[in-house]
């Protein structure tokens, strides 16, 4: 191992020992943190066997690069990602350790700043520095305000946002000398006292089969959120969805919670990724989490009736209104005007 | 052991054949004040203002959390279900709500600060669960307000038990400590995870159906007495973190905001969906 002592660890976590998309935005983080300095960065690659990515992260960021790897790595196991780095950082005592923002990285952080008596925020979406150290923004109550956190411990880590940070396509590499190493955590001698918790143990993966609509091919997205109300006014939304081409409904995540649509049409971090012509989003508050699944879209529209609605932030067209009476009145209106161009004859007007 | 091959209990479904276990579990509950209502700073910017035009309820994920347990309850009919919430005095009508629900005993752990960080409040809460035989403790996925994702897995941690989050099905298996649960990681994937209790569990939304509490049960809390602990009688563990201040996300810059009557409203939207070729 190289006596270099790192002051920042940046962890890229893999699954089935592929990165997830966004862990090159933790580097450019690190890039904006240390001021382009990254000299004293290591990123930490997590999974059974990823020394072959590491070799090719090194050689094309420039920056030093471990492979952590453990059989047990494999599958997502934030319980023993957690113990091993709380021995690497023993070593490195770094001041700052940091995750893209996922639930399983939010554990990680967790159980690292309990045992590190380390301070920690998650879903950080920026920083400041003044004279007293390090303030990190990050939203709360559902992205209606805003809040400064000040880490006071010598330790700080944090899961950083994903989309908060963009990598720069041409960035050139630093330290051509960027060296890799390998932490193999096999020997029984290694094996950290977590294995105590051999109490975890994951076991397989899977993704939701996909039926019927396809999300990510439509055009048009028409979303439902809770402002909806009742199932039934879910016959709005998909009249709605009836008056574009190639079309299709999505729903926020309490409307699929409910069941009143499937969870394959659920749209935000914890379902589909989309980035449609045209993405309305009807009685849509606007979570984080919902936001991050849609921000991408070409157009955004929200109707709300609520003025404050977060979701207008990012929205092109606002129009503050109950969904419930103004939906009626969009279809009648588009029927009236355009209607005898278009083929959408099948249900009849309210 | 072939996880799931022989389920005891199945958020859906389940069946068990064996003598039923009684299982001691502590559903964490957060009381949080509802973003639809009227929300806003106060005028030092340090935080909301807390009055009368702001309504409190059970922060939603928990809502799963302790439908989760009551229903190894259903199933299980000598489990026990303790219900433990951190917070100011408003937040005993969350416990409430919980016994009327079907919960066996509430705990309201009182403090003067509604806004206490995640290692504070997991701190208070690992003290008090410590030593009391917890089988399960489940936790809602996060809070609300203050969305840190991290107070059920520092209540692990404190207590060197084996935690999984977001857990959107959860199996007990028979004759076994285990318990086979699954987690939601982000773009609609899911991990099967063993764990063995003790353990915690953070919960998920859409896991299964909360349900609205039974006449009986609303009866039968009503001469339920919570158990209120003040919070400068368990060992805290100080923040490591301080709130700065905080602010109001920036205005949309770019966004047009349509106005007129409903009429109006509809046809300039769809005047602007045919300029853009949309419709």
């Amino acid at each position: 191992m190289n006596k270099t002592k790192y002051n920042m660890i940046a962890v890229l976590d893999t699954i089935e020992n592929k990165l997830i998309p966004q862990s090159f935005e933790l580097i450019a983080f690190a890039e904006s943190f240390t001021q382009g300095d990254l000299l004293r960065t290591l990123l930490v690659v997590s999974g059974s066997s990823v020394i072959k990515l590491c070799e090719s992260i090194s050689e094309n960021y420039g920056i030093d690069t471990a492979a952590l790897e453990h059989d047990e790595l494999y599958y997502p196991n934030p319980e023993l990602l957690s113990e091993l780095l709380i021995k690497i950082t023993g070593e490195h005592k770094p001041e700052m350790v940091m995750f893209t923002h996922t639930i399983r990285n939010c554990q990680c952080a967790s159980k690292l700043s309990v045992s590190l008596k380390a301070s920690s925020a998650t879903a950080v979406e920026s920083f400041m520095r003044d004279n007293e150290g390090y303030v990190f923004q990050r939203s709360v109550f559902n992205g209606k305000f805003k809040e400064n956190v000040r880490l006071k411990n010598p330790v700080k880590i944090v899961t950083v946002l994903p989309g908060a940070y963009t990598l720069t396509e041409n960035r050139i590499p630093r330290n051509s000398e960027a060296s890799v190493i390998q932490m193999k955590f096999e020997d029984a001698r290694l094996h950290v006292p977590a294995v105590k918790h051999s109490g975890y143990k994951p076991l397989s993966l899977s993704s939701e089969a996909d039926t019927g609509v396809k999300l990510e091919d439509a055009d048009v997205i028409i979303s439902a959120g809770r402002g909806i109300g009742k199932e039934e006014n879910l016959e709005l939304i998909r009249d709605t969805a009836s008056i574009f081409q190639n079309s299709a409904v999505g729903g926020s995540r309490p409307v699929c919670d409910q069941r009143w649509l499937p969870f394959n049409q659920q749209v935000g971090i914890t379902g589909k990724s989309v980035s449609p012509k045209l993405y309305m989003a009807c009685g849509i508050s606007g979570s984080q989490q919902h936001i991050a699944g849609m921000k991408n879209s070409q157009c955004i529209a929200a109707i709300n009736k609520d003025p404050n609605a977060s979701i207008f932030s990012i929205s092109d067209y606002i129009i503050v209104e109950d969904l419930v009476s103004f939906l009626p009145v969009l279809i009648r209106k588009f029927r009236e005007k355009y209607g005898e161009c278009c083929e959408i004859s099948d249900h009849p007007a309210d | 052991m072939s996880a799931g091959a022989d389920k005891l209990y199945n958020s859906i479904d389940f069946y068990y054949k064996e003598e039923p276990l009684q299982m001691k579990i502590l559903v964490c509950i957060k009381q949080v004040a509802d973003t639809e209502s009227n929300l806003r700073l106060n005028s030092s910017s340090s935080w909301i203002v807390e009055d009368n035009k702001i309504a409190y309820r059970m922060n939603r994920y928990d809502e799963y959390a302790l439908e989760e347990a009551l229903i190894i309850k259903d199933i299980l009919p000598g489990t026990a279900i303790d219900v433990i919430s951190v917070g100011p005095e408003r937040a005993a009508a969350a416990v409430k709500k919980a016994l009327e629900k079907g919960a066996d005993n509430g705990i309201h752990i009182k403090c003067g600060n509604s806004a206490l960080t995640a290692i504070e409040t997991s701190s208070v809460i690992a003290e008090y669960a410590k030593d009391r035989g917890y089988d399960i403790i489940f936790a809602g996925v996060m809070s609300e307000d203050l969305m840190q994702s991290q107070v059920g897995p520092m209540i692990a941690s404190f207590l060197s038990i084996p935690s999984a989050v977001s857990v959107v099905k959860t199996e007990l298996v028979n004759n076994s400590d285990a318990i086979s649960v699954y987690s939601e990681l982000e773009g609609g994937m899911t991990e099967n995870i063993e764990i063995k209790m003790p353990c915690l569990i953070t919960v998920q939304t859409g896991i299964n159906l909360p349900r609205y509490p039974s006449l009986s049960n609303v009866m039968r809390a009503r001469s339920m007495e919570i158990v209120t602990v003040d919070i400068e009688s368990l060992k805290i563990t100080e923040s490591y973190e301080e709130i700065v201040s905080a602010g109001y996300p920036p205005a949309s810059s770019k966004g047009i905001v349509i106005n007129g009557t409903m009429e109006e409203k509809a046809e300039k939207l769809l005047c602007l969906f045919h300029e853009k070729a949309l419709i």
